[in-house]
């Protein structure tokens, strides 16, 4: 196999090498910090409890802090167990919420952020494409530069403040949407009907924020991609050819534009991973995002590891698949 | 009736940039007519407005580029009509099945994610109906082989093509519905000579077979020997010669031709060459009078005020010189209302 070895190996190497650097500077940051967390946490309990402690009390609460920050012995040694603990799916235990596992905590909130983001991702690229390629193809018409303005003044507004107006409109002055929360306070999450138009209900106000602001960007670039490709010259060839317009714009026109927006659809498919984290802590959506600006603000130091390691291995793997499934969207890869 | 009459046309490049008007004269006042069955080449330099005539002979006409005066008549078939007052339909049932067009830079012609297959399949949706899918690919199959190129090429993506190949596809493509005239763009620029004969040889078979007409634009006078019965010669916009292909090469008027014609190597001849002296001028600012009387050795002064009108020299040479005839062109043709807007 041919394709195998010039094509999906070198990426696969690739891959892996990306993966290693990644989680190697997410292992050596923290550690050339000045800060020392162990004596950081001592210090911070010293103050809480002030009482004195005798010398081996002291040492074994610093041995057992050491352990759970995974700080003993060399570099060397504890950059292996760091390595040996990643490949048991142990990111140790949450400090703030101890002794739950990062893991389970973080696996209880994907499924959160991953209804809400691909979904809102999905949608906006969709449409913000049709409607940004046919605005491209028709670029001398009115409405195409009337709907560019529109875009235009619409992408740049800052995401919070565009969440903050949806919010007050929705929620204070026309009270449609619930405020808070993935789901309804005292209903139990289940599958029942109730339940998941609950989840619609509480998720539509903040999709509906993320998709504004999505489209926009995706409608400017695949506008600014397929005006350039309308002045190729086999577009031309295939207008005096008399191509029916809607083959034109789709095969001929959209097809070429669309290229470079499945790379970027891919990195942000495995950008999903961090979470928005605006839109979650905005609503309160019980997601990555809000667990990640929680970790922050608690000094949750394995949480913040875990999730930073995560999100590596899921960007990767993301610009992996896209990278694997690009020559199935443009055959000049395919052969190469 | 020739097949093709072009009457006075001229159609310029207007931009307005920032409430500046600028005109490029890209083709002004050309008259010129194409017998059936026949081979004209249209030669000139580059930037002369030799694409820009073909454009507003095939009507692939889009802003800047307006046609401000003149006629397109075609008459085939018992069909007669202006292409310059056909409406959008009309336009499409005649551009490719009757008058087609192998374009320049054939690199780029051909939609780079789609099998030509596909591409071939497209054009001839467009214009065939109610035909079964088997009933094109035969179509597409025997054009192909007719042509002496590999069946494998409809199962290709264009980057899988080389140059030649490529241009030698477009010319499939662009024939594949019998068309009555061809007009072909500088089709082999930019190949090597071995891969320039083939696509010669290509033309040539096509103009026996199908009987139609052509129209060859390339400033590549080696090209025109071969395959043109009659040359046209185009200066800054302007037809300044037309002649039988012999007539021109031996015994040209113009002294634009002449120039071109002495500056082409001959063998045995180890002479230094001559060109014309200085360059071609800007189109948006053409000389006044004769376009070439700045760069014309024997420039008068009637040839700096007025320009020289196309006058038939002989039965079949017309020249535009005042060194053969004082005739002007009527008036300072100003064409400033458009007939099409």
């Amino acid at each position: 196999m041919k394709v195998l070895k010039t094509y999906i190996i070198p990426r696969l190497i690739q891959y892996v090498v990306v993966v290693f650097i990644g989680i190697t500077i997410t292992f050596i940051v923290p550690r050339l910090t000045p800060i020392d967390p162990v004596q950081a946490t001592i210090n911070r309990l010293a103050a809480y409890g002030g009482t004195y402690m005798e010398p081996q009390a002291f040492e074994s609460l610093q041995q057992t802090l050491k352990e759970l920050y995974g700080l003993e012995g060399t570099l060397l040694e504890q950059y292996l167990a760091f390595w040996k603990h990643l490949f048991t799916f142990d990111l140790g235990p949450s400090l703030s919420m101890f002794p739950t596992p990062v893991m389970e905590i973080v696996l209880n909130s994907l499924p959160w952020t991953f209804f809400l983001l691909i979904n809102t991702t999905l949608l906006s690229w969709i449409i913000g494409n049709i409607l940004g390629g046919i605005a491209g193809y028709f670029k001398d018409k009115k409405w195409s530069d009337v709907l560019a303005v529109v875009a235009m003044s619409i992408y740049p507004i800052p995401y919070y403040v565009m969440a903050l107006i949806l919010v007050i409109l929705f929620v204070y002055v026309f009270p449609i949407f619930p405020m808070m929360g993935g789901y309804s306070i005292g209903i139990r999450p289940s599958f029942s009907w109730s339940f998941i138009l609950d989840v619609l209900h509480h998720s539509i106000l903040p999709a509906i924020s993320l998709i504004i602001i999505g489209m926009g960007w995706w409608f400017l670039s695949m506008r600014s991609m397929t005006s350039n490709v309308v002045a190729e010259d086999f577009v031309t060839y295939a207008e005096f050819a008399g191509l029916p317009k809607g083959k034109l714009l789709f095969s001929y026109v959209m097809r070429n534009g669309i290229l470079p927006q499945i790379t970027a659809l891919g990195l942000q498919l495995g950008g999903i991973f961090n979470g928005a984290v605006i839109t979650e802590v905005a609503f309160s959506y019980p997601g990555v995002g809000l667990l990640l600006k929680n970790a922050v603000t608690n000094g949750d130091f394995n949480m913040l590891m875990g999730i930073t390691v995560l999100s590596i291995i899921a960007i990767s793997t993301a610009s992996l698949i896209i990278d694997l499934l690009y020559p199935l969207f443009d055959p000049r890869i395919r052969y190469r | 009736m020739p097949l093709l009459e072009v009457k006075e046309l001229s159609a310029y490049y207007i931009t307005h940039v920032y409430g500046v008007e600028r005109d490029v004269k890209a083709v002004d006042n050309i008259t010129f007519s194409l017998e059936e069955n026949e081979i004209m080449g249209l030669a000139g330099e580059s930037g002369c407005g030799k694409s820009t005539l073909l454009k507003v002979l095939l009507s692939m006409i889009k802003p800047p580029l307006r046609v401000l005066a003149g006629e397109v008549n075609y008459s085939y078939d018992n069909k007669h009509f202006n292409l310059l007052t056909l409406d959008k339909k009309q336009l499409r049932e005649v551009q490719w099945e009757d008058i087609s067009y192998i374009p320049q830079g054939s690199m780029s012609t051909l939609n780079p994610v789609r099998k030509i297959r596909k591409t071939f399949e497209d054009v001839i949706k467009a214009h065939k109906t109610a035909e079964e899918k088997e009933e094109y690919e035969k179509l597409m199959e025997e054009h192909i082989k007719y042509l002496g190129l590999p069946l494998e090429v409809l199962d290709s993506y264009p980057h899988q093509l080389s140059g030649g190949m490529r241009q030698r596809t477009t010319i499939a493509l662009a024939t594949i519905l019998k068309p009555k005239i061809i007009f072909a763009d500088e089709p082999t620029t930019a190949l090597d000579v071995i891969v320039q004969r083939g696509v010669i040889q290509m033309l040539k078979k096509l103009h026996k077979e199908q009987e139609n007409t052509m129209l060859i634009v390339t400033h590549d006078m080696a090209v025109h020997a071969n395959v043109a019965d009659r040359i046209a010669v185009m200066y800054a916009g302007k037809l300044v010669e037309i002649a039988k292909k012999e007539t021109l090469f031996t015994n040209p008027k113009h002294p634009y031709s002449q120039f071109l014609i002495r500056s082409l190597p001959k063998i045995g001849d180890k002479r230094q060459r001559i060109s014309a002296p200085g360059n071609p001028p800007s189109l948006a600012n053409p000389p006044s009078g004769c376009r070439f009387h700045p760069r014309c050795p024997y420039a008068k002064d009637i040839c700096r005020e007025h320009i020289p009108k196309f006058i038939n020299y002989d039965k079949s040479h017309q020249v535009a010189c005042f060194l053969y005839s004082d005739e002007i062109e009527e008036g300072e043709k100003i064409v400033s209302e458009s007939i099409r807007s």
